[in-house]
Protein backbone atom coordinates (compact mmCIF):
# COMPACT_ATOMS: atom_id res chain seq x y z
CA UNK A 1 0.00 0.00 0.00
CA UNK A 2 2.76 2.40 0.90
CA UNK A 3 4.41 1.69 -2.42
CA UNK A 4 1.18 2.56 -4.21
CA UNK A 5 1.06 5.97 -2.57
CA UNK A 6 4.70 6.93 -2.78
CA UNK A 7 6.62 4.52 -4.96
CA UNK A 8 9.97 6.27 -4.68
CA UNK A 9 9.81 7.84 -1.24
CA UNK A 10 11.41 6.77 2.01
CA UNK A 11 8.37 4.64 2.83
CA UNK A 12 9.96 1.95 0.68
CA UNK A 13 12.75 1.89 3.16
CA UNK A 14 10.50 0.51 5.91
CA UNK A 15 9.31 -2.29 3.73
CA UNK A 16 12.71 -3.35 2.55
CA UNK A 17 13.82 -5.31 5.58
CA UNK A 18 10.85 -7.57 6.04
CA UNK A 19 12.66 -10.26 8.00
CA UNK A 20 13.22 -8.08 11.06
CA UNK A 21 9.60 -7.03 11.18
CA UNK A 22 8.53 -10.64 11.21
CA UNK A 23 10.98 -11.33 14.01
CA UNK A 24 9.55 -8.47 16.03
CA UNK A 25 6.01 -9.66 15.46
CA UNK A 26 6.92 -13.19 16.49
CA UNK A 27 8.44 -11.88 19.73
CA UNK A 28 5.47 -9.66 20.54
CA UNK A 29 3.63 -10.22 23.81
CA UNK A 30 0.61 -8.43 22.46
CA UNK A 31 -0.50 -6.98 19.17
CA UNK A 32 -2.35 -3.71 19.30
CA UNK A 33 -3.99 -1.53 16.71
CA UNK A 34 -5.53 1.91 16.56
CA UNK A 35 -9.21 1.93 15.64
CA UNK A 36 -9.80 3.65 12.32
CA UNK A 37 -13.15 4.67 10.96
CA UNK A 38 -12.54 5.66 7.36
CA UNK A 39 -11.67 4.00 4.07
CA UNK A 40 -8.02 4.68 4.81
CA UNK A 41 -6.49 1.53 6.20
CA UNK A 42 -3.43 2.91 7.91
CA UNK A 43 -1.94 5.93 9.58
CA UNK A 44 1.28 7.63 8.66
CA UNK A 45 3.98 6.10 10.89
CA UNK A 46 4.65 9.26 12.88
CA UNK A 47 0.94 9.86 13.39
CA UNK A 48 0.46 6.26 14.51
CA UNK A 49 3.34 6.59 16.97
CA UNK A 50 1.88 9.78 18.40
CA UNK A 51 -1.61 8.35 18.80
CA UNK A 52 -0.43 5.08 20.34
CA UNK A 53 1.83 6.92 22.78
CA UNK A 54 -0.98 9.28 23.72
CA UNK A 55 -3.28 6.35 24.51
CA UNK A 56 -0.67 4.47 26.53
CA UNK A 57 0.45 7.55 28.42
CA UNK A 58 -3.13 8.40 29.31
CA UNK A 59 -3.33 5.01 30.97
CA UNK A 60 0.12 5.36 32.55
CA UNK A 61 -0.18 8.96 33.67
CA UNK A 62 0.94 8.38 37.27
CA UNK A 63 4.28 7.00 36.08
CA UNK A 64 5.46 10.47 35.10
CA UNK A 65 8.43 11.79 37.05
CA UNK A 66 9.19 8.30 38.38
CA UNK A 67 12.59 7.80 36.74
CA UNK A 68 15.22 6.00 38.86
CA UNK A 69 16.68 8.41 41.44
CA UNK A 70 20.24 8.20 40.09
CA UNK A 71 19.15 8.90 36.54
CA UNK A 72 16.92 11.74 37.72
CA UNK A 73 19.80 13.39 39.57
CA UNK A 74 22.16 12.97 36.60
CA UNK A 75 19.64 14.44 34.15
CA UNK A 76 18.92 17.32 36.50
CA UNK A 77 22.60 18.16 36.79
CA UNK A 78 23.09 17.92 33.02
CA UNK A 79 20.09 20.04 32.06
CA UNK A 80 20.67 22.68 34.72
CA UNK A 81 24.26 23.03 33.53
CA UNK A 82 23.19 23.30 29.90
CA UNK A 83 20.50 25.87 30.61
CA UNK A 84 22.39 28.23 32.91
CA UNK A 85 23.19 31.48 31.09
CA UNK A 86 25.93 32.84 33.37
CA UNK A 87 28.43 31.60 35.91
CA UNK A 88 26.43 33.09 38.73
CA UNK A 89 23.26 31.40 37.50
CA UNK A 90 25.18 28.15 37.11
CA UNK A 91 26.23 28.28 40.76
CA UNK A 92 22.65 28.93 41.87
CA UNK A 93 21.34 26.12 39.67
CA UNK A 94 23.93 23.63 40.88
CA UNK A 95 23.04 24.45 44.48
CA UNK A 96 19.39 23.91 43.60
CA UNK A 97 20.21 20.61 41.90
CA UNK A 98 22.05 19.43 45.01
CA UNK A 99 19.09 20.47 47.14
CA UNK A 100 16.78 18.27 45.06
CA UNK A 101 15.63 20.55 42.26
CA UNK A 102 13.66 23.74 41.77
CA UNK A 103 9.89 23.98 42.15
CA UNK A 104 8.31 22.79 38.90
CA UNK A 105 5.74 24.76 36.91
CA UNK A 106 2.25 23.45 36.33
CA UNK A 107 3.09 22.91 32.64
CA UNK A 108 5.76 23.76 30.09
CA UNK A 109 4.02 26.62 28.34
CA UNK A 110 6.13 29.71 27.77
CA UNK A 111 5.33 33.16 29.17
CA UNK A 112 3.24 35.41 26.92
CA UNK A 113 6.06 37.93 26.45
CA UNK A 114 8.34 35.25 25.04
CA UNK A 115 5.63 33.96 22.73
CA UNK A 116 5.09 37.47 21.39
CA UNK A 117 8.83 37.73 20.78
CA UNK A 118 8.78 34.45 18.93
CA UNK A 119 5.89 35.55 16.77
CA UNK A 120 7.60 38.83 15.91
CA UNK A 121 10.73 36.88 15.02
CA UNK A 122 8.69 34.68 12.70
CA UNK A 123 7.18 37.74 11.03
CA UNK A 124 10.57 39.27 10.46
CA UNK A 125 11.79 36.07 8.87
CA UNK A 126 8.71 35.83 6.65
CA UNK A 127 9.12 39.40 5.43
CA UNK A 128 12.80 38.77 4.79
CA UNK A 129 11.97 35.79 2.63
CA UNK A 130 9.40 37.76 0.66
CA UNK A 131 11.93 40.40 -0.41
CA UNK B 1 -44.54 32.87 61.06
CA UNK B 2 -46.69 30.06 59.79
CA UNK B 3 -49.70 29.14 61.87
CA UNK B 4 -50.06 25.65 60.35
CA UNK B 5 -46.65 24.59 61.65
CA UNK B 6 -46.45 20.84 62.05
CA UNK B 7 -43.52 18.48 61.67
CA UNK B 8 -45.13 16.28 59.02
CA UNK B 9 -46.00 19.19 56.74
CA UNK B 10 -42.44 20.48 56.76
CA UNK B 11 -40.85 21.06 53.40
CA UNK B 12 -37.69 19.00 53.96
CA UNK B 13 -35.83 17.38 56.80
CA UNK B 14 -33.49 20.33 56.69
CA UNK B 15 -36.41 22.73 57.09
CA UNK B 16 -37.58 20.76 60.10
CA UNK B 17 -34.27 21.28 61.85
CA UNK B 18 -34.37 25.02 61.33
CA UNK B 19 -35.19 27.60 63.96
CA UNK B 20 -38.85 28.41 64.28
CA UNK B 21 -38.62 31.85 62.70
CA UNK B 22 -36.94 30.40 59.62
CA UNK B 23 -39.06 27.33 59.24
CA UNK B 24 -41.56 27.15 56.39
CA UNK B 25 -44.19 24.52 55.81
CA UNK B 26 -45.10 23.21 52.33
CA UNK B 27 -48.13 25.42 52.14
CA UNK B 28 -46.12 28.53 52.88
CA UNK B 29 -43.45 27.62 50.38
CA UNK B 30 -46.03 27.00 47.65
CA UNK B 31 -47.67 30.35 48.29
CA UNK B 32 -44.34 32.12 48.45
CA UNK B 33 -42.95 30.54 45.26
CA UNK B 34 -46.00 31.49 43.23
CA UNK B 35 -45.45 35.25 43.78
CA UNK B 36 -44.09 37.08 40.68
CA UNK B 37 -41.32 38.70 42.77
CA UNK B 38 -39.98 35.29 43.70
CA UNK B 39 -40.12 34.00 40.13
CA UNK B 40 -38.23 37.02 38.87
CA UNK B 41 -35.64 36.77 41.63
CA UNK B 42 -35.04 33.06 41.06
CA UNK B 43 -34.62 33.66 37.30
CA UNK B 44 -31.96 36.33 37.90
CA UNK B 45 -30.25 34.12 40.48
CA UNK B 46 -30.13 31.24 38.00
CA UNK B 47 -28.69 33.52 35.29
CA UNK B 48 -26.04 34.74 37.74
CA UNK B 49 -25.10 31.16 38.61
CA UNK B 50 -24.70 30.27 34.92
CA UNK B 51 -22.59 33.39 34.32
CA UNK B 52 -20.38 32.56 37.30
CA UNK B 53 -19.91 29.02 36.08
CA UNK B 54 -18.87 30.10 32.56
CA UNK B 55 -16.52 32.74 33.98
CA UNK B 56 -14.93 30.04 36.11
CA UNK B 57 -14.46 27.84 33.06
CA UNK B 58 -12.86 30.66 31.09
CA UNK B 59 -10.26 31.67 33.66
CA UNK B 60 -7.01 29.69 33.18
CA UNK B 61 -6.54 26.73 35.50
CA UNK B 62 -2.88 27.57 36.06
CA UNK B 63 -2.24 29.73 39.08
CA UNK B 64 0.09 32.66 38.41
CA UNK B 65 2.65 31.38 40.89
CA UNK B 66 3.06 28.02 39.14
CA UNK B 67 3.10 29.33 35.55
CA UNK B 68 6.28 30.32 33.75
CA UNK B 69 6.97 34.05 33.96
CA UNK B 70 9.63 36.28 32.43
CA UNK B 71 10.91 37.81 35.66
CA UNK B 72 11.41 34.59 37.59
CA UNK B 73 15.20 34.34 38.13
CA UNK B 74 15.00 30.56 38.40
CA UNK B 75 12.73 30.02 35.42
CA UNK B 76 15.18 27.94 33.39
CA UNK B 77 15.84 25.58 36.28
CA UNK B 78 12.14 25.37 37.00
CA UNK B 79 11.45 24.64 33.34
CA UNK B 80 14.00 21.81 33.39
CA UNK B 81 12.40 20.48 36.56
CA UNK B 82 8.94 20.62 34.93
CA UNK B 83 10.23 18.57 32.01
CA UNK B 84 11.84 16.14 34.44
CA UNK B 85 8.54 15.73 36.28
CA UNK B 86 6.85 14.84 32.99
CA UNK B 87 9.31 12.16 31.93
CA UNK B 88 8.24 8.52 32.09
CA UNK B 89 10.08 5.28 31.52
CA UNK B 90 7.07 3.00 31.81
CA UNK B 91 6.39 3.34 28.11
CA UNK B 92 9.31 2.98 25.71
CA UNK B 93 9.13 3.50 21.96
CA UNK B 94 10.87 1.13 19.57
CA UNK B 95 11.48 2.31 16.04
CA UNK B 96 12.34 -0.41 13.57
CA UNK B 97 14.29 0.06 10.34
CA UNK B 98 15.24 3.49 11.45
CA UNK B 99 16.71 5.93 8.98
CA UNK B 100 17.22 9.63 8.57
CA UNK B 101 13.68 10.23 7.51
CA UNK B 102 11.31 13.11 8.18
CA UNK B 103 8.82 10.73 9.77
CA UNK B 104 11.40 9.60 12.25
CA UNK B 105 12.37 13.17 13.06
CA UNK B 106 8.68 13.77 13.77
CA UNK B 107 8.53 10.69 16.00
CA UNK B 108 11.55 11.77 18.04
CA UNK B 109 10.03 15.19 18.46
CA UNK B 110 6.72 13.68 19.59
CA UNK B 111 8.48 11.41 22.11
CA UNK B 112 10.33 14.39 23.53
CA UNK B 113 7.15 16.43 23.78
CA UNK B 114 5.13 13.63 25.37
CA UNK B 115 7.87 12.80 27.89
CA UNK B 116 8.78 9.33 26.65
CA UNK B 117 12.33 9.07 27.97
CA UNK B 118 13.36 5.74 26.43
CA UNK B 119 13.59 5.48 22.67
CA UNK B 120 15.10 2.41 21.06
CA UNK B 121 16.22 2.53 17.46
CA UNK B 122 16.76 -0.65 15.49
CA UNK B 123 19.11 -0.12 12.59
CA UNK B 124 17.96 -0.89 9.10
CA UNK B 125 19.88 -3.67 7.39
CA UNK B 126 22.88 -2.17 5.68
CA UNK B 127 23.92 -5.36 3.93
CA UNK B 128 21.57 -7.52 1.89
CA UNK B 129 21.02 -11.03 3.23
CA UNK B 130 20.72 -14.07 1.01
CA UNK B 131 17.32 -14.94 2.40
CA UNK B 132 15.86 -11.53 1.61
CA UNK B 133 13.61 -11.52 -1.44
CA UNK B 134 13.84 -7.78 -1.79
CA UNK B 135 17.62 -7.85 -2.01
CA UNK B 136 17.69 -5.42 -4.91
CA UNK B 137 15.81 -2.85 -2.82
CA UNK B 138 18.00 -3.37 0.20
CA UNK B 139 21.15 -3.10 -1.85
CA UNK B 140 19.95 0.12 -3.37
CA UNK B 141 19.19 1.62 0.07
CA UNK B 142 22.31 0.41 1.84
CA UNK B 143 24.63 2.46 -0.35
CA UNK B 144 22.11 4.86 -1.77
CA UNK B 145 23.16 8.05 -3.44
CA UNK B 146 21.04 10.03 -0.99
CA UNK B 147 22.88 8.49 1.97
CA UNK B 148 26.26 9.28 0.45
CA UNK B 149 25.16 12.79 -0.41
CA UNK B 150 24.00 13.41 3.17
CA UNK B 151 27.31 12.18 4.51
CA UNK B 152 29.31 14.33 2.13
CA UNK B 153 27.27 17.43 2.88
CA UNK B 154 27.60 16.92 6.62
CA UNK B 155 31.38 16.54 6.28
CA UNK B 156 31.54 19.71 4.22
CA UNK B 157 29.74 21.69 6.89
CA UNK B 158 31.71 20.11 9.68
CA UNK B 159 28.62 18.49 11.19
CA UNK B 160 28.42 15.07 12.67
CA UNK B 161 26.47 12.63 10.53
CA UNK B 162 24.56 9.88 12.25
CA UNK B 163 23.22 7.20 9.90
CA UNK B 164 20.17 6.83 12.14
CA UNK B 165 19.43 10.43 12.97
CA UNK B 166 21.13 12.21 10.08
CA UNK B 167 22.14 15.85 10.40
CA UNK B 168 18.56 16.89 10.85
CA UNK B 169 16.82 18.08 13.94
CA UNK B 170 16.30 14.53 15.16
CA UNK B 171 19.71 14.83 16.80
CA UNK B 172 18.48 17.89 18.63
CA UNK B 173 15.46 16.11 20.04
CA UNK B 174 17.48 12.99 20.75
CA UNK B 175 19.89 14.82 23.04
CA UNK B 176 17.17 15.17 25.67
CA UNK B 177 16.15 11.51 25.41
CA UNK B 178 17.67 8.21 26.40
CA UNK B 179 18.27 6.78 22.93
CA UNK B 180 19.60 3.25 22.56
CA UNK B 181 20.64 1.86 19.20
CA UNK B 182 20.38 -1.84 18.40
CA UNK B 183 22.07 -3.58 15.50
CA UNK B 184 19.26 -6.08 15.03
CA UNK B 185 15.71 -6.85 16.07
CA UNK B 186 16.93 -9.84 18.08
CA UNK B 187 19.17 -7.61 20.21
CA UNK B 188 16.28 -5.24 20.81
CA UNK B 189 13.94 -8.08 21.83
CA UNK B 190 16.61 -9.44 24.17
CA UNK B 191 17.03 -6.03 25.81
CA UNK B 192 13.28 -5.80 26.37
CA UNK B 193 13.22 -9.28 27.95
CA UNK B 194 16.19 -8.47 30.21
CA UNK B 195 14.53 -5.30 31.44
CA UNK B 196 11.26 -7.12 31.99
CA UNK B 197 9.45 -5.03 29.42
CA UNK B 198 6.40 -6.38 27.70
CA UNK B 199 6.68 -6.05 23.94
CA UNK B 200 3.63 -4.57 22.28
CA UNK B 201 3.60 -4.31 18.51
CA UNK B 202 1.25 -2.24 16.36
CA UNK B 203 -0.37 -4.52 13.83
CA UNK B 204 -3.35 -4.38 11.54
CA UNK B 205 -4.23 -8.07 12.09
CA UNK B 206 -7.83 -8.71 13.06
CA UNK B 207 -6.92 -10.39 16.36
CA UNK B 208 -4.99 -7.36 17.60
CA UNK B 209 -6.13 -5.53 20.72
CA UNK B 210 -7.87 -2.27 19.80
CA UNK B 211 -6.51 0.75 21.65
CA UNK B 212 -9.88 2.34 22.27
CA UNK B 213 -10.79 5.42 24.23
CA UNK B 214 -11.45 3.42 27.43
CA UNK B 215 -8.48 4.51 29.55
CA UNK B 216 -9.49 2.46 32.59
CA UNK B 217 -9.64 -0.77 30.60
CA UNK B 218 -6.24 -0.08 29.06
CA UNK B 219 -4.76 0.81 32.45
CA UNK B 220 -5.97 -2.58 33.74
CA UNK B 221 -4.07 -4.54 31.07
CA UNK B 222 -1.03 -2.27 30.79
CA UNK B 223 2.09 -4.03 32.14
CA UNK B 224 4.38 -2.17 34.59
CA UNK B 225 6.89 -1.69 31.77
CA UNK B 226 6.06 -1.76 28.10
CA UNK B 227 7.93 -1.26 24.86
CA UNK B 228 5.73 -0.27 21.96
CA UNK B 229 6.99 -1.07 18.49
CA UNK B 230 5.81 1.15 15.67
CA UNK B 231 6.21 -0.25 12.20
CA UNK B 232 6.01 0.81 8.64
CA UNK B 233 2.98 2.43 7.09
CA UNK B 234 0.47 0.24 5.38
CA UNK B 235 1.84 -3.02 6.58
CA UNK B 236 2.19 -2.25 10.27
CA UNK B 237 5.02 -4.39 11.60
CA UNK B 238 3.53 -7.31 9.84
CA UNK B 239 3.92 -10.08 7.33
CA UNK B 240 3.46 -8.23 4.06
Amino acid sequence: MASLIAPLSATECHRSNLASSKAMLAAADRRVFLPMYGFTESFNVSVAAALVLQRLLDAAHESRGQLPAAELAALRLQWYTELARSDEQLRTFLELARAGGAAPFADTRRPEAHRAEQRADGLRKASFQCE
Amino acid sequence: MCKRLQMHTCYTAKQARRHDHLRKCRGCVATFEATPEYLEESATRRAQAVAARTAKARTPVVLPSVADSVDDPLRLARKAETVLCGRTERVCLVLENCSDDLNHVAIMRTCEALGVQRVWLVQAATKPTEADDASADVKRLACSRARRRHEARAAQRGLGFDPLLGVRRAQLYAQHLDVQVFQSTAACVLAARTEGRALWVTDLAQDALPLGSDVAALAAVLPPKVAIVVGSEGAGVSQV
